[in-house]
């Protein structure tokens, strides 16, 4: 702690010097035609050299000496602006940028700062324009914003039909999903198919692999930070699109100009139409499909205030006739203030709900009938501040405060049943200091502390060995009252130092480097190949220990050809304590016992990644490949409860190799081609050793776990965008959209699994016989056509 | 839970053209180990079958241990010497019963010229034989969707009557035969959480529908018999049943990981050293139906 206070000393040291010597540009950069704030926008003084980017919610502040500067700001796809400022007093100035109407030889694909690669302090950063992924070949049209990220290195998936996402050897429930600060803790739809997010209504997205920021954690591996739009202020306008999946509408407009606005989206698939064409009367009287609805207001109460109210809403539902009923999803709110304490001290206010249920039962009006819940809820408290001492030195630092409730189950109808809620709380409070040091050194060091409280009330079994628990060696229980602390994580080992520093050669090339700790005090119960909407987080407790992961980064970065060409090698390591494995057969829904379930265990991942990224031009795109091992260790004195012996053994998701070209092509000013090639290692299973009958089983004998890898997956999909010229006389125009999806067809390899054969499961047969088979989710090209259109 | 889990899966995946080859493949290989199946119940004569593992994908039967010495103990007496089948290589009995609420395991003494990871003397854990409840009745109805929602065809169903035992919990398997012959890779195990002391048949809680509708050409048998033997089991065997069931019913996404399967048999003296295979003790009904069409 005393250090977090010498560094907050050190920041108000500068502060004071400076203050007299320093005069504040500051300011909001909207987009001329919404009203929207934009995210990154470099303001810069050429002649000194010096600038800011635009924070979250488009705010930039600069402390430069008095004197008249000319002031250039830029943000690519937008014109860039240029004029002259008298700096005599302190300015606040907002600024509005209108887009840049596409030219052939000056296709922009990045909303990134041109030279950001090398000169920003971050790095194991992935950004993806929405502009530019909506332009890439998607899954039955459906633009999809998290498998278009796992197209950039260090993140992949298990496969197509995978919940959620890799980032560098992290598991799924590693990663912080966030959208408009509240935390989503399924992004997937579909089973896995499709994210949740819909990409007509998201203004920006960030993903940090490394070097994560201390503002953020909770989570061991990641953080993708996605931002809602905040609605047009200007005038009324809408956006949408009728796809083969799903249809899809966005509406935005002023409340009063210039000063309030909404924006509402809405999506719905018809999956469930497709299902009512099939032959089998098992597929064909179910139903199948989700929808979503995202919503936000922004209100400017004044200069120096700013209120943003958004949230979301989406479901999946799936019913087996009128027999059963199946239906997951995530909801969340959140409340935003702005308010400029000064020119200097920009501060955020957040308040947050976030909700993930999912819930299954048969009809109500059955006569016999259940309905089981399951609900993880928590509530947020963030309080962030920004002070801009000088363009070369800026500070953050905030509290933050979570409150869990988790209902792991809860069956009511002709019978009730309900396993102990769980209570947690997670307070935090983060430091960082970004600083410009001379001409080649930017270095940013944070700490953050995080501390963990699991809370009554709540019955808590005791074990003869606690390390260890096991339902044979149950001793007694314990009562503890509503709020009362059972176990408490809130020693030293809940700091997180966090270090990013960028060496600059020139101004073409940069060498950086990154640690981080992370600390995840939550853990998705989940012992599939990948995780499906019934499986739920459970807290840290006297039982489950929170995971910590350590990883040092460091990369080379490199543009060409005045920044048209990018290029970039990151290596990183990364070490993983306390993360959670399963015993043989655990059976973890409706378990009121999870923790005799649960084997704690380690990891290492290590890899290589190559970016090259073209950004201007007819051809723009880029290739990435990594090389990366993931591995994983259980070790127990009972050799029963020991994976693989106690040795390591790779994570289902480690891929070696993993190759991704991704290639836009601007054929005419109406016509545009996309392409996107993916090559990956393949993933890892565990193969029989033997088998040994059962009765009428075949029974496989597996001990070394993931020791036998499945084919090599890869992939072509072609896309082809049609853009009408449009009439200036109109507001309304469209576009069209074809897609190819597996255009060779390849019959991916999902997983292989071992059976008997057809003939030895037949339920008069004896026979033994026994194959192994290869399960492709898409065996052959997959086409798409959508009809888009704004107005 | 997650068999409709599952449905929706296979559902969604079919309408996307998803699809299964059988491939070759080469995959390790280990020493034959030994392999121990067998029940005693309260009902039925007892039974112990030894064997070996064999190769994966080998099409030949496995290994069966002949000239090994089982005897059932109760507690710590020795009860019964089974013998061995002079039809079927590996397979021993008795006509010994167990007894509700008693202890009991089996002892195995493997000899002469069999792989070596099989010699020795192996031993089962001991198990309380359970008491079962009585299927009172099992009776014909004709079910159809407006009454059922269950029955997805309207037809003739086989509905199972019985009262679970209160205030213990209780785990069951049920096995159904049909015209003498058992369903085969069925196993069919839950218990009684949430629902106690419960009877199924009678006031909100209907019975249990356990077969139907029976085919047409079933109909056209008059003595079509089917037989339901109900056993109380221990958790831990229904446990190990779940593990067969998840182990080798697979092919989605969602499957549960491989996982190694052992049961409640190890070497005398060494419990780290595991056989293969389960010696189950259980408490058992039978009650049974004559189709009337």
């Amino acid at each position: 702690m005393r250090f977090l206070l010498n560094l907050l000393f050190l920041g108000l040291s500068f502060q004071a010097f400076s203050q007299n010597l320093l005069h504040t540009y500051s300011g909001y950069v909207r987009d001329a035609k919404t009203g929207e704030e934009l995210i990154g926008v470099n303001v810069v003084i050429p002649s000194l050299g010096e600038g800011a980017s635009t924070n979250l919610y488009g705010y930039y502040s600069l402390s430069l000496k008095p004197g008249i500067y000319e002031v250039s700001i830029q943000y690519i796809g937008y014109q860039t602006k240029t004029m002259k400022i008298d700096l005599n007093k302190d300015l606040k100035m907002n600024i509005e940028l209108s887009e840049n109407t596409t030219e052939l030889d000056e296709v922009i694909v990045t909303a990134e700062k041109l030279d950001q690669n090398v000169s920003s302090v971050e790095m194991s950063v992935a950004q993806l324009d929405i502009k530019d992924v909506k332009k890439m070949p998607a899954l039955l049209g459906e633009v999809d914003i998290i498998r278009s990220l796992t197209l950039l290195p260090g993140i992949s998936t298990i496969g197509e039909a995978s919940n959620g996402f890799n980032v560098r050897g992290g598991n799924t429930d590693q990663n912080l999903i966030l959208l408009d600060e509240a935390p989503v803790y399924n992004s997937s739809h579909l089973f896995g198919f499709f994210s949740i997010f819909n990409a007509d209504a998201v203004k920006d997205v960030k993903l940090y692999k490394g070097g994560i920021p201390s503002r953020y954690g909770g989570r061991l591996s990641s953080v993708v930070d996605v931002r809602q739009k905040d609605g047009n202020n200007k005038e009324f306008s809408g956006t949408g699109g009728i796809g083969l999946l799903s249809s899809r509408l966005l509406l935005e407009g002023p409340i009063q100009k210039d000063k309030s606005a909404f924006m509402i989206a809405a999506r719905r698939s018809y999956a469930d139409l497709f299902l009512a064409l099939s032959s089998d009367p098992t597929i064909n009287q179910n139903t199948l499909y989700f929808y979503d609805l995202n919503a936000k207001l922004n209100y400017i109460l004044s200069d120096k205030d700013r209120l943003y109210l958004s949230g979301y809403f989406g479901r999946d539902v799936f019913e087996l006739d009128d027999l059963f009923g199946f239906d997951w999803g995530n909801a969340t709110a959140s409340l935003r203030w702005n308010h400029l304490f000064s020119d200097k001290l920009f501060s955020n206010f957040t308040l947050v709900f976030s909700d993930y249920t999912y819930s299954l039962g048969t009809p109500e009006d059955d006569e016999f009938n259940f309905r089981l819940k399951s609900t993880i809820q928590d509530y947020h408290f963030k309080n962030q501040y920004n002070y801009y001492i000088s363009s070369k030195n800026e500070i953050e630092f905030g509290i933050e405060g979570i409150y869990y409730r988790m209902k792991p189950g809860e069956i009511t109808g002709s019978f009730e049943l309900q396993l102990q809620d769980e209570f947690a709380l997670e307070p935090s409070v983060y430091f960082s200091q970004e600083l410009e040091l001379g001409t080649r050194w930017t270095v940013q060091y944070g700490l953050r502390y995080s501390s963990f409280y699991n809370l009554g009330a709540q019955k808590v079994r005791n074990y003869a060995k606690p390390d260890l628990p096991q339902l044979n060696e149950l001793i007694d229980s314990e009562e503890y009252s509503s709020g009362q602390i059972i176990e408490a994580y809130n020693g030293l080992e809940g700091l997180e130092p966090r270090l990013s520093a960028n060496y600059r050669i020139s101004d073409e090339q940069s060498i950086k480097a990154s640690y981080n700790r992370t600390r995840q005090y939550i853990h998705l119960i989940s012992n599939t190949s990948t995780p499906t909407p019934v499986d739920l987080y459970r807290p840290a407790g006297r039982y489950i220990q929170p995971a910590t992961v350590n990883q040092v980064a460091a990369g080379y970065f490199q543009n060409f050809a005045e920044n048209r060409y990018e290029v970039s090698i990151e290596g990183y390591y990364k070490d993983f304590k306390n993360i959670v494995d399963y015993r043989n057969g655990a059976n973890l829904i409706f378990n009121e016992t999870i923790e005799t379930e649960i084997l704690p265990g380690i990891g290492r991942s290590f890899g290589l990644e190559f970016y090259l990224r073209k950004r201007k031009g007819r051809l723009s795109g880029w290739l990435s490949y990594t090389l990366s091992k993931t591995e994983l260790r259980v070790e127990n004195d009972d050799p029963l409860l020991a994976i693989n012996a106690g040795d390591w053994y790779p994570a289902n998701y480690d891929k070696r190799h993993d190759i991704s070209l991704v290639l836009n092509y601007q054929l005419t000013k109406k016509w545009d081609l996309g392409m996107n090639f993916t090559y990956q290692s393949g993933r890892p299973i565990t193969p029989p050793e033997g088998r040994f009958n059962f009765e009428d089983y075949s029974v496989p004998v597996y001990r070394s776990r993931n020791s036998l890898r499945i084919p090599d997956y890869h992939r072509l999909d072609l896309s082809a965008n049609y853009t009408p010229e449009k009439d200036p006389n109109k507001k309304f125009y469209s576009s069209w959209s074809l897609g190819f999806y597996n255009v060779y067809a390849r019959r991916n390899a999902y997983s292989i699994f071992f059976q008997q054969t057809p003939q030895a499961q037949g339920a008069t047969t004896s026979s033994f016989d026994t194959q192994a088979v290869q399960l492709a989710i898409f065996g052959t090209i997959i086409p798409s056509v959508t009809w888009n259109f704004n107005f | 839970m997650k068999t409709f889990y599952k449905l929706g899966f296979i559902a969604l995946i079919l309408s996307f053209a998803a699809c299964t080859d059988v491939v070759e493949l080469e995959v390790p290989q280990t020493a034959p180990e030994i392999v121990i199946t067998g029940q005693l119940s309260n009902t039925d004569s007892c039974y112990v079958r030894i064997s070996t593992t064999a190769p994966y994908f080998s099409d030949e039967e496995t290994t069966k241990i002949s000239g090994a010495r089982v005897s059932i103990w109760q507690g710590s007496t020795e009860v019964a010497l089974l013998t061995e089948s002079s039809l079927t290589a590996g397979y021993y009995s008795s006509d010994f019963k167990g007894s509700i609420g008693n202890l009991y395991h089996i002892e195995v003494l493997v000899e002469g010229n069999f792989p070596e990871k099989t010699l020795g003397t192996w031993v089962s854990v001991f198990d309380t034989l359970r008491d079962c409840p009585v299927v009172d009745s099992i009776r014909q109805a004709t079910l159809s969707r407006s009454t059922t929602p269950q029955a997805f065809e309207e037809g003739e169903y086989a509905l199972m009557y019985f009262g679970d035992i209160p205030n213990v919990r209780n785990y069951y398997r049920l096995k159904r035969t049909l015209n003498d012959s058992v369903f085969a890779k069925e196993i069919i195990v839950f218990d009684d959480e949430g629902v106690d002391g419960i009877y199924f048949g009678s006031g909100i809680f209907p019975p249990i529908s356990i077969y139907g509708p029976f085919e047409e050409d079933e109909m056209e048998i008059e003595l079509d018999t089917l037989v339901v033997r109900l056993e109380s089991i221990s958790r831990d065997f229904g446990d190990f049943l779940d593990l067969v069931n998840s182990q080798t019913q697979v092919g989605s996404p969602f499957d549960a990981p491989p996982a190694l399967v052992v049961g409640n048999i190890h070497r005398k003296g060494d419990a780290e050293d595991y056989a293969f295979g389960y010696f189950n003790v259980v408490g058992s009904n039978t009650n049974g139906l004559r189709y009337k069409p």
